[in-house]
Formats: structure tokens, sequence, C-alpha cells
């Protein structure tokens, strides 16, 4: 191990800049994070379920089956016809935690593009170009920061009307300023090296030198982020639909049908366990698999 | 007042839950008997003696708004002010009839238009005594702009000169007199009111220390209550906790027998379960923030062998329904909205909603003492047949159904639950309907703008009078607000114009029924549910009963050794 | 050093007007008429617009705005809508169940996340590191409110160990804040990890290591103690946050915090409250930031200002 880690010191000091790591130290770190192909597995699980959800169902996953609740007018326990049990309104738990997949990572995907696109935006613009451009964009990202992160996204969807859009929009807009200030602090080390100024100096374009130089060594921590977002947007959902603002019925989401879930948990608690278990596996898959990345990318970076 | 049925998150809203009841073995509503399992008119407490003291633990789900009677205009207030204050009148034990309360007997004139009351002798906990001049201030601080209060609608312009107060134009109210040195009471109306009795027991309208309301800010007087009542605040911790203790000289002799009641804000319904399972809670589901146990507990109550037995039930007066709008969009077509009433299947709205509602066929709930009809006529009958109401949406034109929006409030989950069950029933006749789920703040605005092309509400009594339900949602000047489906037919206004001022009986019952077979054979709503109150009571806790117009008998009830 | 904190406070004073005013125009741009919510179903438009005029809600959006500043600025937080309460006094009565909760909720997080921690770091890349790693990420993958709701039913009720929910002392803040604590501990034991492996490959440590000092003195004489840094750093702004009320906690357990009241009022449109817990909870954030930045320049001599 210290040979490992010895060599790792040696590559951390030779090769701090630039970013671009050589494939086989990549592979090293995959074998020495097992658990980074765990997170791979279940992201790919996660996007195989959404892309063929309608080929798995064995209902239509919003249909209400009137012998789909007892005769208290409770859920049923998973049996053969319902094998995950049915919900509260006599639906089949199985299909709609299949399509729920579809939902849950369009949240967790769109809400990220949108955070990506702002803060990588944002962050290039302040670390590039600096001075005044720089301390307005960093101050704005001080107030995103600051913002209390529920009550900003439940009063927006409160002002802006329930729509999956706008959960979108919501999350999406909350999550752009760390985006943007590791963006900006990765630009400024960037425009720090050597072969930029030389770039410079040569008179290279704002633009060549942006997407030739700077662009390609931004990459590494945003995809890493972005992986993170994309778990924890798809648990903010979760949160918003337990506070009454996810998701509209009648679509399924893994955070509706939670929401729905607790409520009855105490007599129940299949329609808790089943989009609960699958949410876990999901935000844990791209969990792993941020952590993961980011230790190959660059070891010395935490959160 | 319209109503979410429930304000968990919520903890505050404008809305009063005056749950209205037909109980077991009240007269007025045998169909509420079916429903009831245990004899809440007759609870176990009979033939044992009750014994005095001791501590009642509950759950509050949110904090007390307001303690003013004034500002009373919200269930978990409403709760609190009735402990705390009396009124002139009030109900009967678990009915709707009225008897005299802090006045001993009252009298009221020929003409219906002069009401005389007696006061009795009572004192307010700091001992002075209960005057004339009581009530008089407290009707001047209802009608005072500066209180905003909710009562002022119900005592403007009926009671005499009330408005020219309202307005700044007089600087007392006219027709208000105290005699007889202050303990008579005697008020003069415009018309005749035959809901006044009503009007009288709501918490607006109680005793007040006109010697405390001189001393003290408005906001004190809200946190801090000088009232008659059986129990008196003996401490709270904002937020946390509010300590009710005894009133030794409480003017109805022998009550109460509780030595203190304890409210704990939790506005967990999870954990409000588990406490009462516990034994640490005496009720589950008591009026306090909604219609009785939380929507999330009541399967697990009445799945178990030992809580079903514990549970109370009793019809509201209250309708459940889907409003269509009269005025813009396919619905205001009267053909579109005849053929949505078949569209719905009713039963299976009670089931999703576990049984604690009936199947409703009428605006008028049968809890009503008067108006609602055993048997509607041919052509405002619907049942439940979505062949029929897609071939008369074809008729009306629409043989491929349309799109449309239907609105519902984010604060109780059976609301969205029903919507999303509606929402099933109208595809399967071709009508798409995409769900507007908001802030009960938000839905409520919305609503009043009479826009909304269809949305999913409860109308839960003011009082017991038809009047309340017909008059206050149908009459075209009640448009937008109340009457927010934007019906309107001269036909029923004047119907229902004519009741308003009619002597109580059968010829005034008569109106509101015609008023009522015209609206629904116009199908302006579809009613699917009259809910079912619901209350688990510990089996230690005596004297429990589920009245009608009122909250919890908490002054009647008390602890049985256990 | 003294022109980097007068920069740095005017810095914060423009965050937290930027969030007044964000946070006004989303107010603002709900549509809901708070004077018919007080006034309820049987009140006259009349008397509603007399209401609307008299809260000041028909003036034009510069002139609330401005003067909510201006009232806020004398130190006035405004009037609850619904409540009745000067909204400082409403935020003052859950000042201490809230600041409870952050405590104990923050405790949590370093009582499970520390150790882990430390674990994770002496055995590196070693399965012991994987599986701790697992366990916390777990933590962190798990919607908030499935924890709590799973330590409500089997601690408290199954097993009957604290109360099942409500506001009161200790007993009642354990469970919400043990959920906290699961819930957030990873981001705690990866931050140390990650900075006492950074540190325990360091040349001086390796020099002590070689001198023969014992492995745990080495460990948590030197090593923990320099790693911890960054720990502190975020575990500064970590309470910041949590000082404004935690949400989704408070509601699960019927917990009369701050964030409870922040969500009752967005939904009841209560908007000086929605203001004044907004408010609060970033004034919190800035404030622990600015401590962070100058306790860094402290503990960090290579930081110039």
């Amino acid at each position: 191990m210290a040979t490992v880690m010895e060599t790792q010191n040696g590559i951390k000091q030779t090769l701090a800049y630039p970013q671009k790591k050589p494939a086989p130290r990549v592979w090293r770190l995959l074998k020495a994070y097992p658990l980074v192909f765990l997170g791979g597995i279940l992201v790919l699980g996660l996007i195989f379920v959404a892309v063929f959800a309608p080929q798995l169902q064995h209902f239509n996953p919003n249909q209400q089956f009137q012998n789909g609740l007892s005769a208290m007018g409770g859920p049923l326990p998973p049996n053969s016809t319902f094998v995950f049990g049915t919900d509260d309104l006599g639906r089949d738990i199985f299909s709609r935690v299949l399509f729920g997949a579809r939902v849950s990572l369009e949240v967790g995907v769109f809400s990220s593009i949108i955070s990506l696109f702002i803060g990588t935006s944002l962050g290039i613009i302040s670390g590039y170009f600096g001075k005044f451009v720089d301390t307005v964009i960093m101050r704005l990202t001080d107030i995103m920061l600051a913002f209390p992160l529920i009550l900003f996204v439940v009063a927006l969807v409160a002002s802006l009307g329930q729509s999956i859009t706008n959960l979108f929009i919501a999350i999406g807009v909350l999550g752009w300023a760390v985006t943007a200030r590791v963006v900006r602090a990765q630009v400024l080390s960037v425009k720090e090296y050597e072969y930029v100024q030389a770039a410079k100096a040569l008179g290279a374009s704002n633009w060549r030198i942006l997407t030739k130089i700077i662009f390609p060594n931004i990459i590494p921590p945003v995809i890493v982020l972005t992986t993170l977002s994309i778990g924890n947007n798809m648990l903010l959902e979760s949160t918003l639909s337990y506070l009454g603002i996810g998701v509209a019925p009648p679509n399924a989401s893994w955070g509706n049908m939670l929401a729905e879930g607790q409520q009855v948990f105490q007599y129940a608690p299949w329609l808790l366990y089943y989009p609960g278990l699958a949410l876990l596996l999901a935000v844990l898959g791209f969990n792993l698999l941020g952590d993961g990345l980011r230790e190959a990318f660059n070891p010395r970076r935490v959160r | 007042m319209k109503i979410n049925k429930k304000t968990r998150l919520l903890g505050v809203v404008a809305s009063v839950t005056l749950l209205g009841a037909a109980l077991a073995g009240c007269s007025t509503q045998p169909s509420a008997t079916s429903q009831a399992p245990t004899t809440p008119t007759a609870p176990a407490t009979t033939g044992a003696q009750p014994v005095y003291g001791g501590t009642l633990n509950l759950d509050l789900a949110g904090a007390f708004p307001h303690l003013d009677p004034v500002k009373a205009y919200d269930t978990t207030s409403y709760e609190a002010v009735l402990q705390f204050y009396n009124q002139l009148v009030t109900y009967k034990g678990a009915t709707n009839t009225i008897i005299p309360s802090l006045a001993s007997r009252y009298t009221i004139s020929p003409n219906g238009k002069v009401y005389t009351f007696y006061l009795a002798n009572a004192k307010f906990w700091n001992g002075h005594p209960v005057t004339a001049q009581s009530f008089i201030t407290e009707f001047e601080r209802v009608l005072n702009p500066v209180n905003s209060s909710g009562g002022q609608g119900f005592i403007d312009p009926f009671i005499a000169g009330s408005n020219a107060y309202y307005s700044g134009h007089a600087k007392t109210i006219s027709g208000l007199k105290s005699l007889n040195g202050g303990k008579t009471l005697q008020i003069t109306l415009t018309q005749r009111d035959p809901v006044f009795l009503y009007v009288l027991a709501m918490p607006f309208f109680s005793a007040v220390d006109p010697t405390y309301i001189a001393g003290h800010s408005e906001s004190y007087i809200d946190h801090n209550p000088m009232g008659t009542g059986p129990f008196y605040l003996a401490s709270y911790q904002p937020n946390q906790q509010w300590v009710l203790k005894k009133n030794p000289h409480y003017f109805q002799k022998g009550i109460p027998y509780l030595n203190e009641i304890v409210f704990t804000n939790n506005s967990s319904p999870s954990a409000e379960l588990l406490h009462y399972k516990q034994g640490l809670t005496g009720l589950l589901g008591y009026n306090i923030g909604g219609n009785g146990i939380p929507s999330q507990d009541y399967l697990p109550i009445v799945m178990s062998p030992t809580y079903s037995k514990q549970v109370y039930k009793v019809v509201q007066v209250a309708t459940q329904y889907i409003g269509l709008n009269n005025k813009v969009g396919p619905t205001a077509n009267v053909k579109v909205r005849r053929a949505l009433e078949y569209a719905i299947n009713k039963n299976y709205l009670v089931k999703v909603l576990g049984g604690r509602a009936l199947p409703a066929n009428q605006i008028i709930p049968p809890s009503m003492p008067s108006g609602y009809e055993a048997k509607l006529p041919a052509n405002a009958t619907y049942s439940y047949n979505p062949a029929l109401a897609k071939k008369l949406l074809a008729q009306a034109g629409y043989p491929h159904g349309f799109t449309t929006t239907i609105y519902c409030d984010n604060s109780n989950p059976d609301d969205l639950r029903i919507t999303e069950a509606v929402q099933s029933m109208l595809k399967a006749v071709g009508v798409t309907a995409n769900i507007n789920q908001s802030s009960w703040g938000t839905f409520l605005t919305n609503n009043e703008t009479g826009n909304q092309p269809m949305f999913n509400l409860a109308w839960v009594e003011d009082f017991p009078d038809p009047s309340d339900f017909l008059n206050t949602l149908f009459n075209s000047n009640q448009r937008p607000v109340n009457n927010s489906t934007m019906y309107s037919n001269p036909a029923v206004d004047k119907l229902l114009n004519t009741a308003a001022n009619m002597p109580a009986g059968t010829a005034r019952d008569n109106l509101y029924k015609q008023a009522q077979n015209i609206i629904m054979s116009q199908a302006a709503w579809i009613p699917y549910a009259y809910p079912v109150f619901t209350a688990a009571v510990q089996p230690w806790l005596k004297g429990y009963y589920l009245n009608p117009n009122q909250v919890d008998p908490l002054q009647y009830v008390w602890i049985a050794k256990h | 050093m003294i022109s980097y904190i007068i920069r740095r406070l005017g810095g914060s004073v423009i965050v937290l007007f930027g969030i007044a005013l964000i946070t006004f125009i989303l107010a603002y741009a709900v549509p809901s008429d708070p004077a018919r919510m007080i006034l309820g179903q049987h009140a006259t438009l009349q008397q509603v617009d007399a209401l609307r005029k008299q809260m000041g809600l028909d003036e034009p959006f510069i002139q609330q705005f401005g003067n909510y500043l201006m009232n806020i600025i004398h130190g006035n937080l405004g009037f609850s809508f619904l409540q009745n309460l000067p909204v400082a006094t409403l935020i003052g009565q859950r000042l201490p169940a809230t600041f409870q909760l952050a405590l104990v909720a923050w405790l949590m997080e370093l009582i499970i996340g520390l150790p882990i921690g430390v674990f994770m770091a002496l055995k590196d890349r070693k399965m012991t590191d994987h599986v701790f790693n697992l366990v916390s990420l777990i933590g962190i993958s798990l919607p908030t409110f499935f924890v709590g709701l799973e330590l409500m039913y089997w601690v408290a009720y199954r097993a009957n160990l604290f109360p099942v929910g409500g506001t009161g002392g200790l007993s009642f803040v354990i469970l919400p804040g043990l959920t906290y604590g699961i819930t957030g501990a990873a981001y705690y034991s990866r931050l140390l990890k990650s900075s006492m492996v950074d540190v325990l490959n360091s040349d001086y440590i390796r020099t002590a290591r070689a001198k023969g000092a014992a492995p745990l003195r080495v460990i948590m004489g030197h090593a923990f103690r320099n790693a911890i840094i960054p720990v502190i750093t975020y575990g500064a702004t970590d309470i910041g946050a949590l000082f404004g009320g935690i949400v989704v906690i408070e509601d699960v357990f019927g917990y009369s915090g701050i964030g409870q009241m922040a969500v009752q009022a967005i939904n009841n449109l209560d908007t000086p409250i929605i203001m004044g817990t907004v408010l609060f909870a970033a004034v919190f954030v800035v404030a622990f930031n600015f401590i962070v930045d100058l306790l860094y320049g402290l503990i960090d001599p290579r930081i110039t200002y």
C-alpha cells in the first residue's frame, strides 16, 4: 500500500496540472474502489427499468382496480396478482415503481441539467472574465447558497404552480450555485497555467482559450457534481412530495409514492418499502458513482 | 363554509368546522344510525356515577391561532373558545335544538323581530358579573372593522343599526338594548331571521368582560382569554402546551368534572395515533384541526379489533362535491354537466374514503334537520352509468370528450385521492382532467374567481339550516365567492329570497326543496359524499358524545378509574 | 484584516438584501389573497377591500418592499397575518426548541460521522473502508422522513424508549436529532476520511511513525488534529443551516420548530412569517460562513486577506 500511495503522491505533485489522467490510473482506482462498480450497476439498472418500463409492467400503472382495495377500502398486501401489493387507490405498486423510475430519473436528470447549464456558464464567465462580473455573480451564488433550501423550492413551486416542468426549474435553479463556484475555482486555477498565459500572449482568442483549454479542464469536476446532484435531486423530489408539492398525480414518482406510503406505513408498510427501496438503490448508485469518479479524477478533492 | 377537510400541515386556516351530526337515537336522521357502531347519545356512562378530578391529555394538531372569540373562525380556535367562553344560547347535548345558556330564558316577539334574553347569574373568572353590556361590547367588537371579525357577515345587516355601526355612521348599535339594570338584553332585528338563534350560538357572540377588554390590547386578549367558561387558561408555552384548569365557580352547577386539560402541540398524525395507542391521550380525532381521526390513522384504528370498538361515528352536516363551472368551458353546457353526473361512481369514492362517508345524491345532507329529500324527482336523480355518460356527452357535442382541469388543495391526503379517483372515472368516459393541486390559500383565492372548470371541495354548515347550503352556494348574488360554480337561475333566486324571510316550517322547507330539485336537474354540482365524523375515545373516558354543531363536550366528560 | 472584515460584512448585507428581495418577489407572485383568508367566506367584498388597504396590500410592489425594508431596519419583522402576533415574537417562541434540535442533530452527525471517518481513513481501501463507506452512503441516500418514521415506530413506539412525537424537553429531541444524524453523517465521515488520508500520508506523519511514535498517538495527536480543520469548516456552515430549522424532520415528529412554522406560513401565505423565517435562517448561514472565513485565517496561516 505504501508504494501505491507513494506513487500517487508523486503523481499528485507532478501531475497536479493539467487534470487529464492516464487511463491505467483510473483503472487502478476502480480496482481500489469496488463500490464504483456497484454504483455503475445500480445506475445502469435504473436506466434499464426506466427505458423498458412499458415492457416490464404488469398493469397500466394509473389504473385503479376495484378489486385492488380490501373490503375496508385499504390497500392490498403483496399477492399473486399484485406482486408488490396495491396502493390506497387500488393501483398496482409494481407497475408504478417501474414507471416511477422514469419520472424520478427525469426529475433528477433534467433539474441537474438546468443547474449544470446555469452553473457552468456563470462559473466560466465569472472565473474567466473576473472583476465586476465576477463580484456580481459570486454575490448571486452567495445569495443562493444562503437560502434555506427547501423553503426556497416550496415557495417557488407555490408561486409558479405545481407541474413537473416547474419542479425541474425549481430544483434546477436551486442547485446551480455550487456548480458555479466549483467551475469558477477550476477556471481560475487553469487560467494561471503557463501555457494558457503563453497562448494568450500568442494572441489566441478568448473563445479559443475557453473551448480548447478551459472547457476540457472543468469537465471532470462537473461530471462528478452532476452525478451526485442527480441522486440528490431525486431525493429532493421525494421530500417535496412529502410536503405536498411534488410530481402531480396520477403519474407515479417514487417521491409521491413514498409520500402516500408514509401516511399508511403503520398498517400497509409495503407502500413505503418498495418505492423506498427503489429510491434508495438509485440514489445510492449515483452517490457511489459520483464518489468514485471524484476519487478517480482528483484524489485530493473532498466534497 | 368551504372547508379543506383537514389541516395538518397548515395548522391555521380561515375556515370553521361546525361539525353537524345526526346521531343514533336522535330523531332527526335515521340514515345516520346505520353508520354509528356505538350509541353516542347514550355512552357507556349510563348508570355509572361521574368521578371528579383528573387530567385529560390531548394532542393538538396546531397552535390555537386565536383565543379571542371575535377572531375564532377556524376549527382549532373554535375548540378553545368554547372551553373559555359562553354564549347566550347553545345546542342541547347531541341535538340541533337550541337551549338557553348564559341567557337563562328568552322570548321572541310574534313578528320574529325582537328577542329578549334574561341573563343567568354568571361571573367571569375575575369575579366581574355578566351583564347585557358583556354582549353589547362583543357585538360591537364583531362589527368593528378594526377586528376583521368573520362574525360580521352573520349579523350585519340583520341586527337593527348594525350596518350603521360597522360603517362608522353610528356610535352604538341601535338594535341592542340593556334593560332591567343590565339583567336583560333586548335585540331588535331588521327582519324576521329564522336562523338567528343558531347565529347567537356561534363563539363570535360570547360574553366578554367590558372592563377587561377596555384594559388590554387586542393582541393581548387574543392570547389571554377572560371568560365565563368551564375551564380557564392556567398556563401555556407557546406552540407547545396549553394547560386548562377547572373553573370552580362555573355558572352551571356540578360541572366540569375534570380538574385539568392539557393540550400538547403535535402536528404529526403518525405520532398522534401512537400516543392514543399508548393510552397517553384520551381522544383521537376530536374536532381540533379538522374532521375526526386523521385520514391516515383511520384504517389502523378500524382494522384493529380493540380500537375499532372505541370509534364514534356521526354524519356531518356537510357535503363533498365536484364543482362544475356553469359559466365557462364545456361544463357551461347543461347537457355536459348532466352527462358527468353519470360518470362518477360514488360508492367507489366512499370506499376510497375508507367508509368515512355516505354516498350523496343531493346538496342537502341527510343530517340536516330540514330540506333533505328522501326521494328526488326523476330528472334530478343520477346513477353511475358510464355508458350513458358517454352517450350524453356525444349528444352534447363531445363524442371524443374534452380536456379540462380539476382543482384541489393539498391540505388533506383524502382530497388528492378522491380527485385522482374522479380523474380516472372521467378518463373512462373520455374526459381528460389534469389535476391542479395547490395549498389551501391558493386554491381558495383561485376558486373565488369563479374560473375553475372543475374543483373538489366540501361545504360544512355554519348552522343547521338549508339556507346555509342553498342560498349561500347557489344564489346568483353569491357569485363568485361562495357560488364559485357561477350557477345562476332567476327562478331559483326567487325561491331562495322568498324563503329567507319566512318563518321556519314546512312551507319554507318546501321552497328549499323546490330550489334543490331545479339545481340538481341542472347538475350544477356533482355531490358525491356526506362525510362521517369519527373519533376514537379511550374506554376510561366517560360521558363523551358527538354533538351536532359544537365541539367536544369536554365539560361533561370524566375519567373513570383504570 | 480589518478592511477584509468590512468588505466581508458589506457582502453579507448585500446577500441578505438579495434574499429578502427574492423571497418577497416569490411571496408576492403567489396567486392568493391574505385578506380573504383572514376574513373568511362571509365577508363582503367591501370588507375584504378595506382590510387589503389596511394591510397595505393594494400598494405597488416597490412600495410594499420598501416599507418592509424600512421596518426591518427599525428592527420590526412585521406582524403575522393570521396569528395576530409580531413575527419576531413568533420566531422567539420557537427559538429554544429550534436551537435544541439543531444542536442535538449536529452532535448526532458528529457522533456517527467522525468515528466512521477515522476508521475509513485507517482502513483506507480495505474491506472495512468499503463497508463503512457503503453504510454511511446508504444513510444519505434515504429520504429523511423515511428514516424518521421508522425510528418513530420502532424506537419510540415499539421499544418505548423516547416520546413518539411533539415538543418538550430533551427526550423529544433525541429521535429527530438521530434522524438528521443518520442522514447527514456521511458528509462528515467522507470529509474526515479524505483529509485524514492526506495527512496520514504526509511526510511528517511518516517521520513520526518511523521514529516509533505509538500509532494511537500518531493518529489522535497528529493526524486527527490536523485533519479536523476542514471538518470544522463544514461543521460550522452545517450548524448555521440547522439553526434555520429542519423542515421535514420537524414535520414528521410534529416538532414545533421554525421550519414547521415556515412551511405552514407558505401554505397559509402568511407573507410576514415567510419573510421572517427565511431571513432568520439566512442570517445564520451568512453569519456562520463569515465566522468560518475568519477562523480559517486564524487556523491556517497561509491564508492572507
